[in-house]
Parts: C-alpha cells; structure tokens; sequence
C-alpha cells in the first residue's frame, strides 16, 4: 500500500538544511538574546537543526501563509510583491516580506503573516502589536521588530501582522504604525542592537552567556553556549494532615462549583428580564440595574498602565 | 553567575554552593555526637526518606514522559526538568571536551560533557558526564551503511552528549537511576512508548540483483516494479498467501529462492524484447 505518511515525512526530512546566515535577519532581529544574534552570523555551522516535526510546523506555516494571501486576494484585496527580498546595506541586514497590501486609497503597507494555535492566538487576541514584545513565548516577542524593519527599509509608514487561528479559522489584524512613538523608539532600539550585533563581528568578540527564558529550546544552548540549567529553589516537601484534608475538600468541592456556576448562568440566561415562582417553593426574579462603567479611549488608559506583581495559586493533584 | 577567581586560583563555578556547604557542615556536627544505634536508626529513617522521594519524584511524571529504551524504563528530558524544578535542581555550565578517536572504518570525533549539579531541597551534590559520538546509530548509519563523518551533523552530536550529562545529573541528584519497572507501576506509570533504533541491514547481492531486474523490467516505473515483485514473490504455505513489494522486505534465504524465478523472467523478457527489434529490423 502506498505509504502517505513516509513519503511526507521524507519529503520534510529533505527540506531541512543550513541555510546561509551572512547578515542579521529582520525576521531574527527581536531575538532577546545579543549572542544568539551573533552566533547566527558568526557559528550558525553549530545551530541544531530541526527535527522532521518541527520542520512540519514550519511547513505547516508556509501552507498557511500561502492559503491567507489567495484568500486575501479571493476577497478582493489588492496583494502585491510577494515575498519581495529586502537589503539595507548600512545594518547588514536582509529580509523577505510576505507581500505588500495595497488600500482602496492606494496607500501600501507591508504584510506579514502568521499561524497560530488556539492557546497562542487567545494573547494575540489581547494584544497589540506592540505588546507582543513581552510576551511569554520568545517568537513572538520577533514579530513586531520583523514588520517594523520592512517598514524601516521599504519606507511605508504603516504595517500589518496579520494572525490565523489554525483550528477555527479565526482571523486578527495588529496595525503597527511608525507615528507612535513607542513604535519608533522600540524600533531605533532594535537598529542599535544590530549595531552592536555588527560590531562585534568586526571585532570577533562574543556577547557572554547569560542565562535567559529563550534559552530553553535555542539552537545554541546545547552546541555553542552551554548556559547550565537552573530550575529555581524547589518545592517543600510538607507533611501536615490538616492541609491535606483541605486540599482533599477544595477537590471535592470543585465538581459542585463548577456544577453551581453552570445552573445559575442557565437560570440567568432563561429568566432575563422576567419573574417567576417555581413549585410554590423559590421566587425568581431578574432586575435590572444601571451600573457606571468608564469607557477610556485606549491611548488614554495606557498611559496608566503599570506592571503589578500578583501571586497565582496553581494546584495540581500528583 | 559572574566570572570571579579566588586567590587559590579556583573559578567560583568550582567551588560548592554557600547554601550547600552548609548543609554539609551541618551534617558534619550531627554525625560527630551519634552513637552506633542513632547511626543505624538514622540510615534507616534515610532509607524511608529515600523511597519516599523516589515516589514523590516518579509521581511527578506521567506516562508520556517516559519510553522504553534497550527494554529499560528510560526518563525523558521533559520528564526529568518537572522532577528538576520540584527539587531545585541547579545544574553548572558544563565544560565540552572533543576527543578524536580511531578505528577499523576510520577517524571520528567523541564528544564529553563534563558537569555539576546540586538539589538545593535534598542537599545533594552529583559530578558526571555525557557523551555521544559520530558512531552514534541514530546520527551515523544510513541504510545500514556508516555516513562519511561530513554528513553526520556534528550540532546533533553534542547536543546529545549534553542532553545525555544533563539527564544523567538530575537523576543522580535525586536518587532515580536505576528505576524499575516495579518502581513505575508502584507509582502508577504505564509506559508505552518505545524507542527502537531500526536498523536497515544492506541487502543481500541476491535481494539487490532481484531488485535490479524487476526495477528493469518496470521500466523505471517503482510503483509498477512493487506490483511485479509483489507478484513474482507471491506463494503460498498452509493456506495462507505470502509475498513482498520491497526487495528490502526479502530474506537472505527467500531472495536466494526466489532469484531464479526472476533471472528466468527477467531473461524471458530480454529475450522477448530483442525479438522485437529482430522482427523492426
């Protein structure tokens, strides 16, 4: 019998290889990690390739990025230069855009497109394009220095990361515009970064390693940088029965929440906006209430936006 | 962790933690003052302390985080860093050492990870190493065959060789080599997963002529040259229909049998086809 999958997974097998890395990347530039952007140009022979399932990840982001663009144009969107291969010279840097979107205006803005899953597309939901540079996923924290680039190089004063949930098919646009100062000041910041990143190639010297999150899973950590491991202090390993019981009852009480939780949204949702007596024995009743609720304009709330520390309790039974 | 040197020359990566000095000194006072029955009574209460982390660790894992290797329970990474982090484990940067080796095939590199670790919860200290080289099976053989040590990807090979130290660190940390798979089933671990190197023996001279032949009279075509194998293999025993699409599916004995059914074909067919040309000219 014809086998599908050997053949697919040959055929990936195929495509992964070194590819060349003689100048800094806008797709790579947001990398937190200065080593990592200079092993990329100077030691990208030790970079741990990936293996046959990663590789179908990335495949898997290619058919996507392909099926956006003709679904983009299938709706009457004007899509132009796919894949235009951009250089600037000064900054040794080099990139590929995935097409230019052109307005009914006929202004043009770079377009860069992404695939996610559920879980990663529920922050993107959340986010702006800048917000992205703190998230906890490092690839993301790339995706807005990568459109701020194209921007930088190609002159266009706007740009759009454009998301695709792969499961539901859901769809976000982040618009990033170089009018915003955050925007303009993240993007001289990653301008200087490859400034530096130039200059110790000149020099051939090499950041220090210094462990960080993106560790974890870099192709360096295990071939060029060995940073050690440090997994934190550890938990107490605590015997005290009176805790035990509560984490027991907590246990047991969670199927009745949840249970809880569940009939009164349906009571609420069934009884909006009327009354009732049920079985001689409850009075139920939906009234409503005017409540003051503070539309402020995005801009504005962000300028009180701070970060807070909080604790969060995660239990989980062994 | 900064790069400071102590005046004896040693790195700070070389000496112990603060945190586990201490623990060690405070060991150091309490075996002074114990008598032989506290010694015994103490090992003991360790042996239970011991088992009891062994569950606590193993009940840590899952299913999924292990597989079985050479017929042993076998953790893997991600499996080993859950343990990790409930035990703070620190592990130091560890120091590579490439080592270049020789045999009957030729010149290969050896690759050994050097390291250190300590759990900052049970107060252990472990020194190992990890190795791995450009004879690994999984890196180095193709079809049976050794790969020029060129086309081994050399990144694949250290990294397994620190994958391998940093494994074999926080096990030792812990107190989990050695585990069973009594040890498992006490914790309530089915493993299923199964790692098993295939290794592609090279095919017998007569397996790779049959292979030629069919191919040949296939004209090329390898889906065609599957049907015709299939065919040309088929017989049966007891019933029970047997036959092959792939030459590499042959056994020695089997392609010994079957070459003369194919060379007879094969000639048939050559015969047939020069007749042809015979009869244009």
């Amino acid at each position: 019998m014809i086998n599908l999958e050997e053949g697919i997974k040959e055929y990936f097998q195929k495509k992964i290889y070194l590819s060349p890395h003689p100048l800094n990347r806008a797709s790579e530039a947001g990398h937190p990690c200065l080593r990592y952007l200079v092993l990329s140009r100077t030691k990208n022979e030790l970079r741990v390739l990936p293996d046959v399932n990663l590789q179908a990840i990335f495949e898997e982001g290619n058919i996507h990025e392909a099926a956006e663009l003709r679904l983009l144009q299938e709706a009457g969107f004007k899509i132009i230069e796919q894949q235009r291969a951009f250089e600037w010279k000064e900054k040794e840097l080099s990139g590929h855009i995935d097409a230019i979107i052109v307005g009914e205006d006929g202004k043009r803005y770079p377009l860069e497109i992404k695939s996610c899953s559920p879980s990663v597309f529920r922050v993107i939901q959340k986010s702006e394009a800048l917000d992205l540079i703190h998230a906890r996923q490092h690839w993301l924290q790339k995706y807005p220095a990568q459109i701020i680039l194209y921007m930088l190089m190609g002159n266009y004063e706007e740009g759009i990361l454009w998301f695709k949930e792969k499961v539901s098919g859901k769809r976000k646009q982040l618009n990033i515009s170089l009018n915003d100062p955050a925007v303009l000041e993240y993007g001289e910041s990653i301008l200087k970064k490859l400034e530096k990143v130039n200059e110790m190639i000149k020099k051939a010297e090499e950041p220090p390693v210094e462990r960080i999150d993106a560790c974890a899973g870099c192709p360096f950590e295990k071939t060029a940088c060995f940073p050690g491991l440090d997994f934190g202090e550890g938990a107490d390993i605590v015997d005290d029965n009176e805790l035990l019981e509560k984490l027991d009852r907590l246990e047991e009480l969670r199927e009745s929440k949840e249970e809880y939780d569940a009939i009164w949204n349906e009571l609420k949702e069934k009884f909006q906006g009327k009354s009732a007596i049920i079985g001689a024995k409850w009075m139920v009743e939906s009234k409503k209430q005017v409540r003051t609720e503070y539309q402020i304009p995005q801009d504005v709330k962000k300028q009180y936006a701070a970060q807070k520390e909080v604790w969060v309790l995660h239990i989980q039974k062994l | 962790m900064t790069e400071e040197i102590k005046k004896d020359g040693r790195g700070i990566e070389d000496l112990l933690p603060l945190e586990l000095e201490n623990i060690i000194q405070e060991q150091e006072i309490i075996s002074d003052e114990r008598s032989i029955d506290q010694i015994v009574s103490d090992l003991e209460r360790g042996v239970e302390a011991y088992n009891r982390i062994k569950q606590i660790a193993l009940r840590l894992t899952n299913s999924q985080d292990w597989v079985s290797m050479n017929g042993q329970p076998f953790l893997m990474e991600k499996g080993a860093q859950k343990i990790a982090r409930a035990f703070g484990v620190f592990i130091f940067k560890p120091v590579i050492e490439y080592l270049w080796q020789e045999d009957s095939k030729g010149k290969y590199q050896i690759v050994i990870a050097h390291g250190k670790a300590f759990s900052r919860k049970l107060g252990s200290y472990v020194e190992d190493i990890g190795t791995c080289s450009q004879r690994d099976k999984f890196f180095a053989v193709k079809d049976g065959e050794l790969k020029p040590i060129e086309e081994i990807d050399f990144p694949n090979i250290i990294k397994k060789a620190v994958a391998n130290l940093y494994g074999r660190l926080i096990k030792r940390a812990i107190g989990l080599m050695g585990i069973t798979w009594d040890d498992l089933k006490a914790a309530g671990i089915e493993v299923t997963q199964e790692v098993k190197y295939k290794e592609k023996k090279p095919l017998s001279p007569e397996a790779q002529k049959i292979g030629e032949m069919v191919l040949e009279m296939a004209g090329g075509d390898k889906e065609a040259a599957k049907s015709m194998l299939r065919s040309l293999s088929e017989f049966e025993k007891n019933g029970k229909k047997y036959s092959v699409s792939s030459v590499a599916d042959l056994s020695e004995a089997w392609a010994k049998k079957l070459l003369p059914k194919v060379e007879k074909e094969y000639n048939e067919w050559r015969k047939l086809g020069s007749e042809v040309e015979d009869d244009k000219s």
